[in-house]
């Protein structure tokens, strides 16, 4: 995780794109909390730069 | 030491004849500048002429360019003082240094020390390639060869006057493996050393079990072994030497010792604390000369008073070693 | 094996310059096994390429092929009719096969992706160490199997240097000190009086400093001199 959030660094698209987390299928909230909290993140990095306009 | 030795001379160099006369002997070192100015060695000698018998001129020492040791040894002869030059693997191959001993013989350089070299990473360059064609132990023979079979390392003979050098090597009785040390040792007596000096003692009963070693193989009557004295600056010194040189063993006493020597003098006063420092390591190293003359194999010190040459004189003469013997 | 290590994105895009149709070529035994260039490593690298290009304005077209061995012209002639179409080859070989795509497709220039670093084995997954240097002359067989030329930093060949301390070598803590474990093993082996002969200064001439080296075994040429 940690290669591929460097490469994506040296890429430019923003490592901050990418993370993972470890949850049981019982952690509900905490799942919805990450999920919250990367939408967030990854709108504030704005767009993917690649996609087409 | 062995009666043939007094026959005839291998090098005739002073180092030499003292030893072979039973004195105590004295070394010092004197490193040369970063820079191209003969007035720092001259300065240096002075300060220690009358006070060694011979003095180390360190090659690129930690791996730091500096004036050659063989230019800065015939500088040093040119103030009337005996220079032991260095020569290390680290920089040139058999060629490189079989031509620059032929050239440094010839400018009436009459003693050697070999050695393997530290590390270029702990130097100016350590993007450097290293050489390491031949290590010290492959060094002193080829050195051995060259003067006493007047041959060359590729077996070819040398056509006239052979090197005349008396043969140093360094000795560390404080690294690791413990064990394998005097066998070290043993493999440079094999391979022709004359003299050793030793890393800086300051672990004594450590050194005293080596010697114990040495003397039972019977190599202090192959070898002279100088122990090295390294006087201290200050705490911090006694401290970085035995946490961050490797290789080194610093006993406790000395670093309680340099502390309890400024316990009374404010931290502001640098001036008085500094020279509190320097009076007790001078103190200790004439202590440890005293000690170290009583452990039997030893024949003789070798002082590393590194950027402190002005340190030389008061252990020497506080360990009643001067004037020393006119041989 | 041969261990390589991938140069980083910014040094490979300055290598590919101008070029607008790439082929990546990776190959499928030392680099694969040390995750330098084998084919999973081909399509990570042609991807953060296609999108590197396409960031910084002038996208790349960027292909991908992986073959067994890239040092063997047999493996690496099928190649030959695709590459035409392509400004140049990265090559995520070791040098050995950045070479040979080379000297067997002079027409196309095969630039390298990775460093090749040494010869060595995986310690543990993800850690790899040097064993040899292919000085020429192997001495393991005096060295109880521990070899000093690539293992000191030194390549001391009667013994540890002065800075020897706890087992490790002066050069960094990381290292274990060759002459440690050459002693130990002795010590093991009941054997400590092999290591007291003084070894004489080592012929490099069958190693680099020789030249590039050759083997020729006739018994093995298809083609014989008449």
């Amino acid at each position: 995780m940690a290669y591929l959030a460097d490469l994506l660094d040296q890429i430019g698209l923003g490592g901050g794109r990418v993370r993972m987390v470890n949850l049981s299928s019982a952690m509900a909230v905490q799942f919805a909390e990450y999920v919250r909290e990367m939408t967030e993140k990854v709108r504030a990095l704005g767009p993917n730069p690649l996609r087409e306009e | 030491m062995a009666e043939e030795r007094t026959s005839s001379y291998k090098s005739g160099s002073n180092l030499e004849k003292i030893l072979r006369a039973g004195h105590f002997a004295v070394t010092a070192e004197l490193g040369p500048p970063q820079s191209a100015d003969p007035q720092v060695i001259r300065s240096k000698a002075q300060l220690l002429k009358g006070v060694a018998d011979a003095v180390n001129i360190t090659d690129n020492q930690t791996a730091i360019v500096r004036m050659s040791s063989i230019a800065s040894a015939v500088l040093v002869i040119g103030e009337g003082l005996e220079p032991i030059a260095q020569m290390t693997c680290r920089d040139r191959n058999r060629l490189a240094i079989q031509s620059d001993l032929l050239g440094a013989s010839a400018l009436g350089v009459r003693n050697l020390l070999c050695l393997t070299g530290d590390h270029q990473s702990f130097g100016n360059h350590p993007t450097a390639k290293n050489v390491h064609d031949l290590d010290s132990v492959q060094l002193i023979q080829m050195v051995r060869v060259m003067r006493d079979e007047g041959r060359f390392q590729c077996g070819d003979p040398i056509k006239g006057e052979v090197p005349h050098f008396f043969i140093g090597a360094a000795v560390n009785p404080f690294a690791d493996p413990f064990d394998f040390r005097p066998y070290r040792l043993a493999k440079k007596v094999a391979a022709g050393v004359d003299f050793i000096q030793t890393q800086i003692v300051l672990d004594i009963p450590r050194f005293r079990e080596y010697m114990k070693r040495v003397v039972d193989m019977g190599l202090h009557e192959k070898v002279y072994i100088l122990a090295g004295i390294g006087p201290l600056k200050s705490a911090g010194a006694a401290r970085y030497m035995r946490d961050k040189v490797p290789g080194m063993l610093v006993a406790e006493e000395y670093v309680e010792r340099m502390d309890a020597a400024v316990k009374n003098i404010p931290k502001e006063d640098k001036e008085a604390r500094r020279e509190a420092w320097q009076q007790e390591g001078i103190r200790i190293a004439i202590e440890q000369i005293q000690q170290l003359r009583e452990i039997e194999g030893v024949a003789g010190v070798h002082i590393m008073a590194i950027e402190w040459e002005e340190a030389v004189r008061p252990i020497v003469e506080g360990a009643g070693l001067l004037p020393r013997p006119q041989v | 094996m041969i261990v390589g290590e991938q140069k980083p994105l910014e040094e490979i895009m300055a290598l590919l310059g101008n070029a607008r149709k790439v082929l990546v070529a990776g190959c499928g035994t030392c680099v694969t096994v040390c995750f330098a260039g084998g084919e999973k490593e081909v399509g990570i690298l042609a991807s953060a390429l296609r999108m590197k290009s396409k960031l910084d304005g002038h996208p790349m077209e960027v292909d991908e092929v992986t073959v067994q061995r890239q040092c063997e012209w047999e493996y690496i002639d099928p190649l030959k009719p695709r590459l035409e179409e392509y400004d140049v080859v990265l090559s995520l070989a070791c040098g050995i096969g950045v070479q040979a795509m080379n000297e067997r497709f002079p027409a196309t220039l095969t630039l390298p992706g990775l460093n090749t670093t040494f010869l060595g084995l995986p310690e543990e997954q993800g850690v790899w160490e040097e064993r040899c240097q292919a000085c020429g002359d192997c001495i393991l067989g005096v060295t109880f199997g521990i070899c000093p030329i690539a293992r000191c930093s030194k390549q001391l060949l009667n013994g540890p240097c002065g800075g020897s301390q706890r087992g490790v070598c002066e050069v960094n803590p990381d290292i274990p000190c060759a002459w440690q474990l050459i002693w130990e093993r002795a010590i093991a082996l009941g054997q400590v009086e092999r290591l007291l002969e003084v070894q004489p200064p080592k012929n490099w001439q069958r190693s680099r400093d020789g030249g590039p080296r050759k083997i020729v075994r006739e018994d093995l040429r298809l083609t014989h001199a008449e």
